[in-house]
Parts: C-alpha cells; structure tokens; sequence
C-alpha cells in the first residue's frame, strides 16, 4: 500500500512535468498552427543556465533561468519564426526543426555532449515522512508548481484581455486580427508564455536529474508533442491532461513490469498512446487543431 | 464626403481574378449595398477592404488615406468594422468576452466598458446570454452578436457580409430592423447580400457585381426595379414582385 502510495505520487509528479511541457507546445499550436519542436532546447537552455548560476541563491537562479528563456523563446519568435509566419505549416515545421537543431549543436559546441552533473539544492532530495509514507520534497515542491503555473496561466486566459484575445486568436486568427487585435503581439505573448513554462520544467527536470545534456530537452518536447496529440490538438485542457497520462503511464510501467522488460517501458507507453488514438482519432479533448489557421 | 472610394481594383487568387476593375465609393452615412450571385467576388472585395487580401492593382481609399497594404489590424483601428460572412463568432469565448473583443481598439477600459453598456442595451438578448458560450446562440443572435461586436469598435464604416443568410424570416426582419436603426443613426453601411430582397429597405444605391466585375450601379430604387439586370444576375425575382 505504502509502494503504490509512493509510486502514485512519483507518477504524477512526473506528469505534472510533462504536464507543463505538453502545455507549452499547446499554447503555441493553438495561436500559430505551429508545432514548435526547438520547444526543447528552450527546456535545455534553462537547465545549462541553471548549471552555471550553481551556488547564486536558489531562487535567484531560477528567476534567471526564467528570464533567459522568456528572452530566447522571444528572440525566436522574432528571428526564426516571424518571417515564415505566412509560410505553409511545412516550412514553419521545418523552421522549428531547424532552430532546434541549430541551438542543439551550438550547446554540443560549447558543453560537449556528455552529461554534466551540478547540484541545485542536495536538501530537495531529502524525503518528508507522512506517517510510514516517504515522499522526497522534490516531488512536492513539483506538483506544487505545477499546480501553481497552471491555475496561473488558467486565470491569465480567463480573466486577462490579453489572455481572451489569445483564445479568440487560437480559434479564429483572422477575425481577431479584423477586430484590431495585434498578432504580433499574441503570438509573442504566447512564445513567452512557453518560455516560462520551459524554464520552469527546465528548472524542475534539473532539479530531479541533476544532469545537463545537449539532448534532455529534445525528449521533453517529443513527449509534450505526443501529449497534445493524445489531448487533442489545439485543447489546453486535453494537453495538460494527455502530459499528465503520459507521465503516470510511465512511471507506473516502470514500477509494474518485470524488470527483463523495463528496458521496452517507452515502447509500452507507446502502445498505451496508440491505443488512445486508434479509440479517439481526435484524441480525448475536441481541439480546434483539426482546422486550418484562417 | 466620400469616406470609402476603390478605384478598379483586382484581386487574384492565383492567376485567376476573383474581381476585375471594380470601382465603387461610399459617401459619409451613405448605404451602399452590393448584390450578385454565388461566387461573384462579393466577400472577396470586403476581404480587400479590410487587408485581409491585397489587390494586385487598383486603389482603396478610406477617409483619404490609402488602405493598401495595412493589414486588417490596422484598417479595424481606422474605424472598418466588418461582420464576416459565416458570422466568425469565436468558440468557447462566452458572449461577453466576444463583446470585449469588440471594443479592442477603444482607446481605454473607461471607454470600452461604457460601449459595452450601450451595447447590452441594444442587443437585450446577448445581456440576458452574456454570460453562456456565444455558440451556443441560435444563428439569428449569433449574427446579432457579430453585428454588436462590430459595432462596439466605434466603426465609421460598417461591412456586413449577407447578414441574413441562413436565417428565419422573423431574424431576417430584425437584422433588418437593425439595420435600418443603424441608418437612422448616420452610420456608413456597405451591404453585401446574394439575395436582394429585402435590401430596398436600407440601401441608398445598389451595385451588382458579377463574375468578378461591376454589372450595373446606381440608386437603390432603379437597379433594384430593372427587370433585365434580375433576370441576368440577381436569380430572375423582380424585386418589385415582393410588394
Ligand atoms: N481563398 C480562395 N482561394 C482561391 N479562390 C478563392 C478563394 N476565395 C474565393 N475564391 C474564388 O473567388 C471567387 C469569388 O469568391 P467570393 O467568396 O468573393 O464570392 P462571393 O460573391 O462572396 O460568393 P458567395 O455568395 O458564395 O459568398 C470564387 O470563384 C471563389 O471560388
Ligand atoms: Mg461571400
């Protein structure tokens, strides 16, 4: 009991990662039909700045790495992403493959391409006892922020101007542009907004592995891709939701094969995510994805 | 005072030309309606108005000051409002945020709260619904959702894409209705419908546009009696048949 209780906890705490990197990749398909794979270098970009901020007061590291990344996810919206905006969804796939390539070398380049270790805070490993419950404070201090980020951003896109004409623009960009509402300026929100949600995964993911890899990004937003994909494309909701499924499925294949098969573990999740979309081609939420940017 | 003058535009989607040489010009409180057939290139010249297409050649003139190139946001803050064919309500906004959208190029909240205001007091039903999701209109208040929104930017020129289209005779009668108060009020029209049934009500001059180019211009009441121009472009019904 005490196991499962364990293993649920690091389930979600996994998924509420995944969670926010799936949501990240949302955001930015919902206002730009755009599949933003560089997404991950975002995330790796935050975990170096964080490896090289080691030994500044913790927060102060993070509220760094946050503004590196906000500044990066900017910078790409502008330099990358702006002048193809009109191009065919091909191209600003290409785009975002390119750039991810691009930043993935020039880290090679500087970092090399083995793993570097760094210690963010040693404490954070340390587990709370919950009667005979042991739960590492990491685990905690994730799902709190996650928890947190989330209903922030739930009650940006709510209440917020800026966050309505982000929703209007991710149902219909035409008709929220022929009401006088900027693109520009939606479209760069919505980058910001992604790169503090990569930042803060950057910062969690660091914290968990406490190791800094050219290639560790790539892999969160593969798997924020899939989630939207089983959320549905283009539902924020069903992204959350579809990173969240990812995640717990994960650790709890982890936690439940025999160990001659945990080598396959990705390969079962897979399956599970197959299994989804031959059940819900749409995936769980209706998203407005399957319809063309207008 | 003319505020809207084209002077022979050409739009092309490709190598093919949706409208060809079109000219037109709207005068300050002036109701300028355009009618043709399915595919005549009627939403097409809205859609050059407002920047959302760029013609190839020709003029767009607005108050004086070329359109050309300014893209939709910037022609909305110039006072173009457009109500698109097909309504363009958005989804899973409720009526209220849609209403808020409306007012995005008012210079401040104080501004665009008191818009709101005025607006719940035209429109009585969308404050009733103010707060359900705008799709979940039926398609009569859906449209007076769109036209309300339009509105609440202030337009100096409103653009109504068939307004009526797909609607009960009875939500025909109050777009109409609608339209007429907004006339009343002084506010430039340009009008676009398929069917011109019913636009004698409002229309100070009538142009019909077919395959692209203008067919006929001219005040309301003459187009919309010729007899030979209903048989060749408006589906053969002599308007003056309804009367
Ligand atoms: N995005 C587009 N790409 C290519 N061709 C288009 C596009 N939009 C319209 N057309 C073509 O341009 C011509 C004019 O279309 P438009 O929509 O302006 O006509 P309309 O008068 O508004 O018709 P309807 O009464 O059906 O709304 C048509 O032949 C149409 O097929
Ligand atoms: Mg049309």
């Amino acid at each position: 009991m005490i196991y499962v209780i364990q293993t649920l906890v690091d389930a979600v705490s996994v998924g509420a990662v995944y969670a926010l990197s799936a949501l990240g990749i949302g955001l930015l398909f919902g206002v730009m039909r755009l599949v933003n794979f560089a997404q991950g270098e975002f995330v790796t970009i935050g975990i170096y700045t964080l490896m090289l901020t080691v030994g500044l007061w913790f927060p102060l590291a993070a509220i760094l790495t946050v503004l590196v990344v906000v500044l990066l996810a900017l910078l790409a919206d502008r330099l990358a992403f702006k002048p193809v905006r009109d191009a065919d969804p091909a191209t600003m796939l290409i785009t975002s493959f390119a750039l991810s390539y691009l930043l993935q070398n020039v880290l090679v380049l500087i970092f090399g391409a083995r793993p570097i270790g760094f210690n963010i805070i040693p404490e954070l490993g340390l587990p709370v006892m919950i009667g005979e419950i042991r739960i590492p404070r990491l685990n905690i201090l994730t799902i709190c922020v996650a928890v947190g980020l989330l209903t922030g951003i739930a009650l940006f896109l709510r209440r917020t101007r800026i966050g309505i004409e982000m929703r209007a623009a991710a149902v219909d960009f035409r008709m929220a542009r022929l009401l006088g509402i900027k693109g520009d300026r939606v479209i760069a929100v919505a980058f910001a907004l992604t790169g503090v949600l990569s930042a803060v995964v950057a910062v969690l993911f660091a914290a968990q592995t406490g190791t800094a890899a050219p290639t560790y990004g790539l892999q969160l937003a593969l798997v924020g891709f899939v989630a939207t994909v089983i959320g549905g494309m283009g539902s924020l909701v069903g992204a959350v939701f579809g990173g969240m499924i990812v995640g717990v499925v994960t650790v709890c294949l982890q936690a439940l094969l025999p160990p001659e098969l945990r080598v396959f573990r990705e390969a079962f999740v897979y399956a599970v995510v197959i299994a989804i979309l031959v059940l819900r081609p749409d995936g769980l939420f209706q998203g407005v994805g399957s319809r063309e940017r207008v | 005072m003319t505020l809207l003058a084209i002077e022979n535009i050409t739009v092309k989607y490709g190598p093919i030309p949706a409208i060809r040489d079109v000219s037109l010009r709207i005068g300050e409180g002036e109701t300028l309606a355009v009618v043709g057939a399915n595919g005549a290139g009627k939403s097409t010249l809205t859609l050059a108005i407002t920047g959302i297409v760029r013609p190839a050649s020709g003029r767009i003139e607005f108050s004086g000051r070329s359109l050309l190139g300014l893209g939709p946001e910037a022609t909305a803050r110039l006072g173009v409002a457009l109500v698109p064919e097909g309504r363009h309500i958005f989804e899973g906004l409720t009526v209220d945020e849609n209403l808020l959208l409306g007012t995005t190029v008012l210079a401040d909240r104080s501004s665009a709260r008191h818009a709101m205001a005025q607006s719940y007091e035209m429109f009585p039903i969308l404050h009733e619904r103010r707060n359900g999701m705008a799709t979940r209109l039926s398609g009569g208040e859906q449209q007076q959702l769109a036209i309300a929104r339009a509105l609440l930017s202030k337009p100096r020129l409103l653009i109504l894409d068939e307004p009526s289209l797909g609607l009960s005779p009875v939500m025909v009668d109050k777009i109409y209705a609608i339209l007429s108060e907004l006339k009343s009020l002084g506010t430039t029209l340009l009008l676009i419908e398929q069917n011109p049934a019913r636009i004698d009500e409002v229309a100070d001059r009538v142009i019909v546009l077919s395959s692209g180019a203008v067919q006929a211009s001219g005040l309301a009441a003459e187009i919309l009696a010729d007899e030979q121009l209903h048989a060749s472009y408006l589906g053969g019904v002599a308007l003056g048949a309804r009367q």
